[in-house]
């Protein structure tokens, strides 16, 4: 199975960088998961739990921009 | 007699100078690791934004939907943002900062443009405002007081642009700051913030995967989404360049003091080497007179 390449990062730093299977995002109308192939995606993101794989983080709100490959999640501040 | 004592007192005026500069560069030494860890593990983030804002604006233009930061107005204000430190004694690093600002200012007025300076940093905001009194195309304001942290002077630079976009449209903006890449070398970097779309090139990873998989599905309402990501973008860069000036400016303090501190060292030697030559003849010369005067009894 084809793996996304996700990267997490905030104004300070890079939290995650890492291959996995699946990311949930809190989109603003509602969590939604993306996986590997997903079609090109812009949208902002409000408060809430994104989950990488297996591990959780909290964040504030921020912005994600997903495509076939890669997701690339820009907030504004993480709580592990 | 007295012209022992003014070496003495320049030797003396020297060492308290060393001691000052290497104090300074010992400072410069502990803030600048700190500004170098906050600046390179800011890149990842900005990177990120940089390169979602360049595929978006691309794809806006390549779609043909009209925005005023990517189709600008000509005749709006072409904004140039010159970063430089708030305080000098770090060597050069202000003056080739400015140098370029002043070449890229100069090229935006040929071109009959009204251009207007935001200067963030004191040195800066010194040098372009004694040229605007030469040039009358441009305008030069500071942004926010020497003490904001980089968070409060990104925060401000994006208050002003949108101010200003209201009120005369954005011709272009530049942001000329110095990104640091050790602590001898900082590299004077110019970067095209608006129009959005600049340097999305045809090769380019996030154009690409816009041709080969469609255009991007944006949720919540697309126009509200894109213009907060352009600022938030704008912001964002702002605020990774003030991070690299700042690493950029300790790095150059920290030079610039060692070679101050060294130089003093080699004065301090040459002065003494010469104190201590007349000492000697004067002491010869005494020895002689007493000889002599001894002699002559």
């Amino acid at each position: 199975m084809t793996t996304l390449s996700c990267r997490l990062t905030t104004p300070q730093q890079c939290v995650v960088e890492d291959n996995v299977d699946s990311v949930v995002l809190p989109g603003v109308d509602g969590d939604f998961a993306v996986m590997a192939g997903h079609s090109l995606l812009f949208t902002p993101l409000r408060q809430g739990v994104i989950r990488i794989g297996h591990k959780s983080y909290t964040i504030s709100r921020g912005y994600a921009h997903v495509s076939a490959t890669a997701c690339r999640i820009m907030v504004e501040s993480v709580d592990a | 007699m007295s012209q022992l004592k003014v070496l003495r007192n320049r030797i003396g005026s020297v060492r308290s100078t060393r001691k000052i500069t290497s104090a300074m560069k010992m400072v410069a030494a502990a803030r600048l690791r700190r500004a170098q860890n906050a600046a390179v593990d800011a890149r990842a983030h900005v990177e990120s934004v940089r390169a979602s804002m360049r595929s978006l604006a691309h794809e806006r233009k390549s779609l043909q939907q009209p925005h005023p930061l990517i189709d600008c107005p000509s005749q709006g204000a072409h904004v140039v943002i010159c970063m430089t430190s708030a305080r000098g004694l770090c060597g050069s690093f202000n003056a080739n900062i400015l140098r370029t600002a002043k070449k890229v200012i100069l090229a935006k007025g040929e071109q009959k443009a009204s251009v207007w300076v935001l200067c963030v940093g004191n040195k800066g905001y010194q040098s372009l405002s004694a040229m605007a009194r030469l040039y009358p195309f441009m305008a030069v304001e500071k942004i926010g007081g020497d003490k904001d942290t980089p968070e409060e002077a990104s925060q401000a630079l994006e208050a002003r642009l949108r101010d200003i976009m209201a009120n005369k449209g954005l011709g272009s903006v530049q942001l000329i700051f110095a990104e640091f890449r050790s602590a001898i070398a900082q590299v004077v970097t110019s970067h095209v913030l608006v129009p959005l779309d600049d340097g999305a090139q045809e090769d380019d990873e996030s154009v690409t995967s816009l041709k080969r998989d469609g255009v991007h599905l944006i949720e919540a309402d697309e126009d509200s989404v894109f213009d907060d990501f352009a600022f938030y973008s704008i912001r964002r860069r702002c605020y990774h360049a003030l991070l690299e000036t700042l690493a950029s400016e300790h790095g150059a303090r920290m030079t610039a003091m060692d070679s101050a501190t060294r130089n003093a060292g080699d004065m301090m030697s040459k002065l003494t080497l010469q104190y201590n030559r007349r000492r000697q003849a004067m002491i010869t010369r005494e020895l002689i007179e007493i000889i002599s005067g001894a002699e002559a009894l």
